[in-house]
């Protein structure tokens, strides 16, 4: 019996020629669709979309919660500030280093596919930037419903004359390009570990709540830890869309407003968007040969296709 | 050969299922850095937060033995009610209702292995919270803040159960549920803050999810016996006790109960063995 | 009698013979030829009317209303009535999708049917199934689940306390069947750190170490090499030699090990049961008389003419070798003791015999009968 013969693309030595930018574009989009059909398809569109809402709802109203005991709704810049840097927070930084890291363990151990993604012509690196497309997509649209709620029910002043969308829009993409890579950084390390690795994303992202600014300015944290902080690409990147979204730096309301941050306040647009460009690219490039470097080290060990639950 | 049944083949699972979790905990310690770390770290975010909102001490303290209990919420969510679901993945499921041991032995085994490892990790964030913040706890109602630890716990992980028979039914469902889940108690059972400030804050249907965690009002107790005259509690902690006990009592009831139902409808629309969908 | 130069009977030619030879049909559950050994034990397992229909999900919805309804509903198991008795290894035999897996499930208390009802040792298996559980165990090929942190004997230790096996008994089994499967050296090791063969062998153990009067076998050796294949389908029948009050259902691909294992085998296919007899009877369905294969030499159209008229031969057709009188002959014989005759015709015609052999059908060709295609067609169906 004859069967056809894949068509495939050969040089006149019947080799196969390298992947090109389409083909990774091709691997990024079936990637991206696989991500959407597994973070999705388990439920009609309205049961999926309030399951993906519950948690970033609950934990803003936590902070509103504790904003309130404390401070009564006295602080509304403080609120401004602490609100907007937590709907990105929990938008994405935790879907993107969470969900790469989380990627990896679950085509691995549970779908047991990984194995033979990494076997196939595929670009990994592809694969996995498609997977977190997916996510990426999911937390944009939690932080831009965070944000409408914010303004619509729980008190957030934003003002859209004041946006400065130029910066807006450069400050989301350069933060993405770097979450993007310590995703990619995060799931290279996950190749190499039990399946505890999932954690791995947490608890980056645990130290990224803590040290980012994320939920107060780090100025409050000691000398020591607010050096660790503004090492950190994070802090300048919520920091630039704080000002983009209100406008300017964040400052205190009172007849004598201070910034609420001194410590990021030093640094202007420009500087701000150095630090993110050198970041994003360093973030890039080191993601793209830490991962190789990575799957290499899973490969030795032969952690590829390892199952390690207990 | 002799084989053990009732009580004895009960106990027998239990010891049996809590075996993995306890001794193979030991041989994989990453667990310990990342389980006490991320709890640690999220517990400090909240601390230097209130900080910031120049909040009264307390309720650092309050932050400090909230992030402790949340282990074992996230215990009996991940590693008790929706591990059914894990099991079902990897073919245990199976087996285990295939055997003559009860579910609720398997369950149990997996709740005393969780529980030690959630102790495990509620004592160090504890201890090294109480450290690096200087938080001054009052030692003087230690036996009864203790047994209010012991019964929140029995309707905490009888809950746990509850939840676990819901996922028997479930595929990714149960997932998601868990993931869902996590934040919305954390916030409904005041884990950063008095249960009575979230009274105050939410809708009246709110409150009674808020009540039937048993978490809300293990908190609440443990925290008016620990931080005496700092605090004000919903109800004296005598009273949150009974309401405690007596969920413990209603919890793994319904579990029971629910176990069997659960266990039943999904041996009728074959979701024993469905993986992955 | 007839000589017949031109045709080549093969087995599945034989249901067109005359009227001598009874054509095969499809059968009831029970033929009437059960010479089972078994018949006088009391029932292991009893089916009666079992049905089990699955809602189906997911699918895409058919344009057509009609396809739309019978897309909403799988029929697993059709009125499917079954007997085993103890002592026997009883095997059941179907392709892909033909609900053997399903049956087992109902059996082993995992699955309720919708309809029917089933009986393992006497006990309703919906109605008593805690009581049926104490006396089963299922082994399912491919199987590779296992705590990887834990070691062997932890695992099977453990799965062995949710049948209420003491400790001591427990590592006792343990030890014996790791060396039969010649797992002892790994009782030591990580789950983690096996094969996928290795961990399928402990799986294997796992079933045993309960010492189950009932045993389901869900194709176990599937996935196994030769030697670990081998050893299991050893065990497995030395096992219920030595307990002759067990009994093993083994559900399987490959028609050698059911025509090697079973005592009696049922034929299943899209959830109905084709054919329940020995493998011997259900091959006589096929083939009544026995049929031999001889090549000889120095023979004469005269020889092969008293060939065809020996006592006790059918029929006779026989096909020109490379040499001169020699033929390649296949005789159906009406009883396999004429087979003498036909030596001693050749023999008195000076023929000389090259080889000799008895055909008989194989379970595929039974198979093939019944279902109307291969087991390796249906799989790829």
């Amino acid at each position: 019996m004859d069967y056809a013969r894949p068509h495939l693309n050969t040089s006149d030595k019947g080799e196969p020629l390298k992947m090109t930018l389409r083909e990774n574009l091709r691997t990024l989009r079936i990637a991206a669709w696989l991500g959407w059909q597994v973070e999705g398809n388990w439920a009609d569109p309205l049961v999926f979309f309030i399951f993906t809402l519950l948690k970033p709802m609950a934990s803003a109203l936590i902070l509103l919660v504790m904003y309130q005991v404390i401070a009564g709704g006295q602080r509304a810049d403080f609120f401004g500030y602490l609100f907007i840097s937590n709907a990105f927070f929990t938008g994405l930084v935790i879907q993107l280093l969470v969900g790469l890291s989380w990627t990896i363990i679950d085509d691995r151990e549970n779908y047991k596919m990984l194995k033979y993604i990494f076997t196939s012509p595929a670009r990994h690196l592809s694969y996995l930037v498609g997977r977190a497309a997916a996510k990426g997509a999911i937390g944009m649209m939690t932080t831009l419903i965070l944000l409408g709620t914010g303004v619509a029910f729980l008190g957030l002043h934003l003002d859209v004359a004041r946006v400065q969308w130029g910066w807006l829009g450069v400050y989301f993409v350069l933060g993405i390009i770097i979450l993007a890579g310590m995703g990619l950084i995060l799931a290279g390390i996950s190749l190499v570990i039990a399946r505890n690795a999932f954690a791995i994303g947490q608890v980056v992202a645990g130290s990224l709540l803590l040290f980012s600014g994320a939920l107060f300015p780090v100025d409050t944290l000691p000398s020591m830890l607010r050096s660790a902080s503004l090492a950190m690409p994070i802090t300048y990147w919520l920091e630039g869309l704080r000002r983009a979204l209100i406008g300017g730096i964040p400052m205190t309301s009172g007849t004598n407003p201070q910034p609420l941050s001194p410590a990021l306040a030093v640094y202007d647009n420009w500087q701000l968007l150095l630090i993110l460009g050198v970041c994003a690219v360093v973030s890039a490039v080191g993601s793209y040969l830490f991962f190789n470097f990575m799957e290499h080290q899973a490969k030795e060990r032969g952690m590829i296709d390892r199952l390690t639950g207990y | 050969m002799r084989k053990s049944t009732g009580l004895e083949l009960f106990l027998r699972g239990t010891v049996a299922r809590g075996y993995p979790r306890i001794w193979g905990a030991h041989r994989d310690l990453s667990w310990l850095l990342f389980d006490v770390l991320i709890p640690l770290v999220n517990t400090s975010a909240f601390v230097f937060l209130y900080r910031a909102l120049h909040a009264p001490e307390a309720y650092i303290g309050f932050v400090v033995l909230g992030g402790a209990m949340s282990t074992y919420w996230l215990n009996v969510l991940w590693m008790m009610a929706s591990q059914l679901y894990w099991d079902k993945q990897e073919g245990f499921l199976e087996l285990y209702t295939m055997s003559p041991v009860s579910t609720m032995a398997i369950l149990l085994g997996m709740g005393v292995g969780g529980l030690y490892m959630s102790t495990v990790r509620a004592g160090a964030i504890a201890v090294i919270g109480t450290i690096l913040y200087g938080v001054k706890f009052d030692a003087s109602q230690w036996g009864f803040a203790l047994l209010v630890f012991l019964v929140t716990m029995v309707a905490l992980y009888g809950l746990g159960m509850t939840l676990s028979s819901v996922f028997l039914m479930w595929g990714r469902e149960a997932w998601q549920v868990s993931e869902a889940l996590t934040e919305p108690v954390f916030f409904l059972s005041g884990m950063n803050f008095p249960l009575s400030k979230l009274f105050l804050t939410i809708p009246g249907v709110l409150t009674i999810f808020s009540a039937i965690i048993p978490v809300s009002f293990g908190l609440d107790a443990m925290r008016q016996l620990l931080f005496p005259g700092q605090i004000q509690g919903i109800f004296d902690p005598w009273i949150e006790l009974g309401f405690l006990a007596a969920m413990g009592v209603v919890f793994v009831t319904a579990a029971y109960l629910m176990l069997r139902r659960m266990e039943w409808l999904a041996k009728v629309e074959a979701r024993l063995s469905l993986r992955w969908q | 009698m007839s000589l017949d130069l031109e045709d080549n009977v093969t087995a599945q030619e034989i249901n067109s013979l005359p009227a001598s030879t009874e054509q095969a049909a499809s059968v009831d559950a029970h033929t009437e030829e059960q010479t089972s050994p078994s018949t006088d034990r009391p029932l292991a397992i009893e089916a009666i009317n079992v049905r089990r229909v699955y809602k189906v999900r997911g699918e895409k919805k058919a344009k057509d209303k009609q396809q739309r309804e019978s897309q909403k509903t799988l029929v697993a198991l059709d009125d499917v009535s079954l007997e085993v008795y103890q002592g026997e290894l009883f095997g059941l035999l179907g392709p892909n999708g033909a609900g053997k897996t399903t049956l087992i499930k109902i059996l082993t208390t995992l699955l309720a049917p919708t309809g029917g009802v089933c009986y393992v040792d006497g006990m309703d298996v919906v109605k008593q199934a805690n009581q049926v559980r104490s006396n089963i165990n299922m082994v399912s090929g491919g199987e590779t689940s296992g705590y990887g942190i834990l070691t062997v004997r932890e695992n099977l230790w453990m799965f062995s306390q949710f049948y209420g096996v003491t400790w001591k008994d427990a590592h006792a089994r343990i030890d014996e069947m790791l060396k039969i499967v010649e797992l002892d050296d790994k009782a030591n090791t990580r789950i983690s750190s096996l094969s996928t063969g290795q961990r399928q062998r402990m799986n294997f153990c796992r079933g045993f170490i309960t010492d189950p009067t009932v045993m389901f076998l869900d194709e176990p050796t599937l996935g196994l090499d030769v030697n670990a294949a081998r050893i299991v389908r050893n065990f497995t029948r030395d096992w219920l030699k030595q307990n002759p009050d067990r009994t093993v259902l083994l559900t399987t691909h490959y028609m050698a090990e059911a025509d090697e294992l079973c005592d009696r085998i049922a034929i299943i296919d899209h959830g109905k049961v084709l054919a329940c007899d020995t493998p011997a009877n259900l091959k006589r369905m096929l083939q009544k008389q026995p049929v031999f294969e001889i090549t000889a030499s120095g023979l004469t159209p005269r020889a092969l003419e008293a060939l065809a008229h020996s006592p006790g031969v059918a029929h006779l057709s026989a096909d020109p070798g490379d040499a001169e009188g020699a033929y390649r002959m296949k005789f159906i014989l009406e009883q396999e003791s004429a087979i003498g005759s036909v030596v001693s015709t050749l023999a008195a015609h000076n023929g000389s015999i090259v080889s000799l052999q008895k055909n008989e059908p194989t379970l595929e060709d039974v198979f093939i009968k019944l279902v109307g295609r291969s087991l390796s067609a249906s799989s790829e169906s």
